[in-house]
């Protein structure tokens, strides 16, 4: 069938749209050249200049404490939502939950960046804390912008979940807290597993959250790259950039193996 | 008797998202709303109250529309606005034209390829966003891989200019907000009985019939999911512009970073997000609208 | 041990459950019996304790539990989708509920053993249910509630998942443990089968309301009405008007003769005949009702026994079985009479 062969062609051309530019950036991250058009040979001196690099170096563990805590928090967060969500029909405050969840999704960043950081100074007039912004205010907007992806992934996952798993081991005689830890959280740990996955990597790719929510210590690495972009392309930044497309490719890997385990679905439908 | 039925947990479970979400999204929206009527100052907070003391000792009203009025004055603001709905417009419908045919491709393709062509869509969506627009970048510039190929092939003599136009940003939108489109419409499509084209295609109807009459309108939730996760923050995109398309185009979020960063005007950056808001509250609006009739 | 009052529960507008009374015997067998969407699995549902009634009482073991939550309740119910949990093994999923009241060490293990053992599984402890057949998860789920060693057991289509071979198999050995284990049965079913053998006594259930409790036997030759007839086996059912020790049944063409049940001369009731208490000969037949002049319409052979729909000179179809046997068989056209015995005829409301 010829159009058949047409949108095969598409998927074909769409997909190399998507990773070309990317790919050469990781060629591009092994010349030995400064510049890249130029290819005089391969090597790895780019990652050794990034390794000895203090300001990438530090803004690569303030990012990594970000993500790790804002993950764990949207983690706690998103799974209490998807499952109340998913297990719940009928509670009073369900319409607004949902209606509260789809605020920092169909939020632009800029909005959600500016809205916090008068958050947080609001609070800091009104209370004297957080004095100033840090690690801990960038943690705080991360973990609300990634839990409404947990959320989905939890429900999603739950509503999956015979509901007769539960209902089993109450009638077994486990009491409700019991029932949540040996059968409830233990049966839906794929999807939350992939949903930190996920935070973790929202919170280490977003540039706009973090400029407005960070202070002066707690510059993150893509805003180190963006200040560094700016002033023009470095074969440093390409190393740092393959290094970060390595490990979120790891990470997407690793969630899409949690998923899709058990018969699991890649993509909630 | 599910855990989640017992009130206590139920109550722990609603409460703690809910208070967070009121206090970290709620809350923030409020307050944007609130500065954008007060005046910048020198000083912390870089705003002036809405209720302050005047110069009679008295507590009055301070707030005013000063903000507003400056937006509506200055023809720089409403070309920004005009200008972004316009690329996220364009952007958007560029997506959907690539992203059908591929969700369609990807659906249809056999079993044991669907999940390693859905990584493959995926993995994008989960690499650095600011990564993928500096690949742009790196080939754009003038003496960027693209214009060196050309040259050594010989097909141009001197580079071509590729970065820092409007060309370039629906490139670098298209390119970074495609996989937003591909997944609700891939999610919509799977779940597409098969069986339907069949009967279709059964009962008399040509494959492009099938396609415009089932196809179309049955994955139509799915079509509005996607234009909605690429239109709205394509309107306020901030970083693709800022790298790809220098000082000619403008855009909404460029403008409110600068007035923010730069000019450290904080009211007026929150009067710029408060119509940002307005103007995006629009289309949500009218497509949820759409959607939940089509639903019903 | 369990005793129901005046039961009620609705979804909506829809009454699952509407008034149910019910008392069951220590040790006795009671399969709840009805087509799907006719309340019996709420009614089971309310006794495990998932759902609360709107009104009623619910007692079980002399307590009123009605409003006690299910992981309190000495009952145990075997879900139809057997509901084992797959992130543990078969051994982890019988010592889950026995942990639950405290149960440790050797004693556990022993008791895990033991209900492995009654549904000998035991060798297969270390599986997980992914790696188990159908029939071996529907044994380790019994197992499962069976550890507890609850006052009832619940069983909610037991057989719905297994095949008609393993069926059979399964009827007996619950009824084996249940002689064994001296506690009450409830088993919920739409499957006839599944009462007559093994029930004590058969609650049919209809839109939320019990219609009839009687044996199997009882409810078989003697249903209260005419849907129990039509659900509980197969009838023949013609619609009449009384008369003295009599029907007048238009459809028949013919007044059936009744021995007991009769209301009212001139009241319209409804008569029912099981197609295999009624005879069909090729010779001219005497008796209590005789129809002559019948033809063969259709013949359905179903291996042990022939299916005959004979039209009768009223208009009406007649279902009759007949035993298969070496002797003589009818083909379509052929011209019968039929025959039944006074006694076969239940009067049941129109």
């Amino acid at each position: 069938m010829r159009s058949a062969r047409t949108i095969n062609f598409i998927l074909a051309a769409g997909l190399l749209f998507l990773y070309v530019p990317t790919l050469v950036v990781i060629v591009t991250s092994f010349n030995d050249s400064r510049l890249a058009g130029v290819w005089t040979g391969f090597s790895v001196r780019w990652y050794g200049e990034l390794m000895s690099d203090r300001q990438f170096l530090g803004a690569a563990a303030n990012s990594l404490i970000i993500a790790a805590g804002a993950a764990t928090l949207a983690t706690a967060l998103g799974t209490c939502a998807g499952l109340v969500l998913a297990r719940v029909n009928r509670f009073r405050l369900r319409t607004a939950l949902l209606g509260l969840l789809t605020i920092p999704l169909v939020l632009p960043e800029i909005v959600t960046g500016l809205s916090l950081l008068l958050l947080f100074v609001a609070v800091e007039q009104t209370f004297g804390w957080p004095s100033g912004r840090g690690l801990g205010t960038v943690m705080v907007a991360h973990a609300t912008l990634a839990m409404t992806y947990v959320t989905y992934a939890v429900q999603a996952r739950a509503v999956g979940t015979a509901r007769q798993y539960e209902e089993a081991a109450a009638d077994l005689g486990a009491p409700p807290l019991n029932v949540l830890t040996a059968v409830t959280l233990p049966m839906l740990l794929p999807a939350i597993g992939a949903g930190w996955l996920l935070a973790f990597v929202m919170s280490l790719d977003d540039l706009v959250i973090a400029s407005f929510t960070s202070g002066p210590q707690s510059t993150t690495l893509p805003m180190a790259v963006f200040s560094s972009v700016r002033l023009g392309v470095s074969p440093k930044v390409n190393a740092l950039a393959t290094l970060l497309v390595v490990l979120s490719a790891a990470c997407l890997a690793l969630a899409a193996w949690l998923q899709t385990r058990r018969g699991g679905k890649l993509i909630p439908t | 008797m599910t855990p989640l039925e017992s009130p206590g947990l139920q109550r722990a479970a609603v409460g703690l998202p809910f208070l967070w979400l009121l206090v970290f999204a709620f809350l923030p929206l409020l307050l944007i709303v609130k500065i954008s009527f007060s005046q910048m100052q020198l000083g912390v907070p870089p705003y002036t109250p809405l209720l302050g003391v005047n110069a009679d000792g008295e507590t009055a009203w301070q707030g005013g529309t000063a903000n507003y009025a400056f937006i509506a004055s200055d023809s720089l603001y409403a070309k920004a606005y005009l200008n972004s709905v316009r690329i996220a417009a364009i952007t958007t419908l560029l997506a959907l034209l690539i992203a059908f045919p591929m969700a369609y491709a990807i659906v249809r393709a056999p079993r044991r390829w669907q999940t390693s062509l859905l990584i493959l869509v995926l993995l994008p969506f989960w690499t650095s966003f600011l990564i993928r627009v500096y690949a742009w970048v790196g080939l754009l510039r003038p003496n960027g891989l693209i214009n060196s190929t050309l040259e050594a092939l010989g097909v141009i003599d001197e580079p071509l200019k590729l970065l820092n136009t409007e060309f370039a940003v629906f490139l670098g939108m298209v390119f970074c907000y495609l996989p937003y489109m591909l997944l609700p419409l891939y999610a919509r499509l799977e779940k597409l009985d098969v069986r339907l084209t069949e009967a279709a295609l059964d009962l008399g109807a040509s494959p492009t019939q099938a396609f415009w009459r089932i196809t179309v309108p049955l994955s139509w939730p799915g079509i509005v999911a996607g234009c909605l996760l690429v239109f709205v923050p394509a309107v306020g995109e901030f970083v693709i512009p800022e790298l790809l398309s220098g000082a000619d185009v403008l855009m909404i979020g460029k403008v409110m970073w600068s007035e923010f960063f730069t000019n450290r005007d904080w009211p007026l950056s929150a009067a710029v997000a408060t119509v940002l808001l307005l103007v995006l509250a629009v289309p949500v609006v009218v497509f949820q609208n759409r959607s939940s009739r089509s639903a019903a | 041990m369990i005793s129901l009052t005046d039961i009620r529960k609705s979804f909506g507008a829809v009454a699952a459950v509407d008034g149910v009374s019910l008392d069951i015997a220590p040790n006795e067998f009671l399969a709840l019996l009805g087509a799907s969407g006719c309340g019996k699995t709420t009614l089971l549902r309310v006794l495990a304790g998932f759902e609360t009634p709107d009104a009623g009482r619910v007692m079980i073991a002399g307590q009123d539990v009605t409003s006690t939550p299910p992981h309190k309740r000495p009952v145990n119910l075997m879900f139809q989708s057997y509901a084992l949990f797959p992130h543990m093994t078969v051994a982890q999923n019988v010592a889950f509920g026995l942990k639950q009241d405290g149960l440790r060490g050797a004693e556990l293990t022993a008791r895990v053993q033991d209900a492995l053992a009654l549904v000998e599984m035991d060798t297969l402890a270390l599986r997980r249910p992914d790696q188990l057949s159908g029939g071996q998860q529907q044994r380790v789920a019994l197992a499962r509630c069976i550890a507890k060693q609850p006052k009832v057991l619940l069983l909610d289509e037991p057989m719905a998942a297994l095949d008609r071979a393993l069926r059979e198999r399964t009827r007996l050995e619950l009824m084996s443990l249940r002689k064994r284990l001296g506690i009450s049965f409830v088993i919920v079913t739409h499957d006839q089968e599944d009462a007559m053998t093994m029930a004590d006594r058969v609650a049919v259930m209809d839109k939320g309301k019990i219609v009839q409790v009687a044996s199997a036997r009882e409810v078989y030759e003697r249903p209260a009405s005419r849907l129990v007839a039509s659900f509980f086996g197969e009838a023949n059912i013609w619609d009449g008007v009384a008369a003295h020790g009599r029907v007048d049944c238009p459809a028949l063409g013919a007044a059936v003769a009744v021995l007991s049940g009769l209301p009212a001369p001139g009241v319209s009731v409804a008569v029912s005949v099981r197609p295999e208490r009624i005879t069909i000969s090729a010779e001219t037949l005497s008796g209590d009702n005789v129809l002559q002049d019948a033809v063969i319409e259709d013949v359905v052979y179903l291996g042990t026994v022939t299916t005959y729909l004979v039209r009768v000179p009223g208009d009406a179809i007649v279902r009759v079985t007949r035993q298969n046997d070496a002797h003589q068989s009818f083909a379509r056209g052929n011209v019968v009479s039929l025959a039944w015995p006074a006694d076969a005829v239940v009067v049941l409301a129109a």
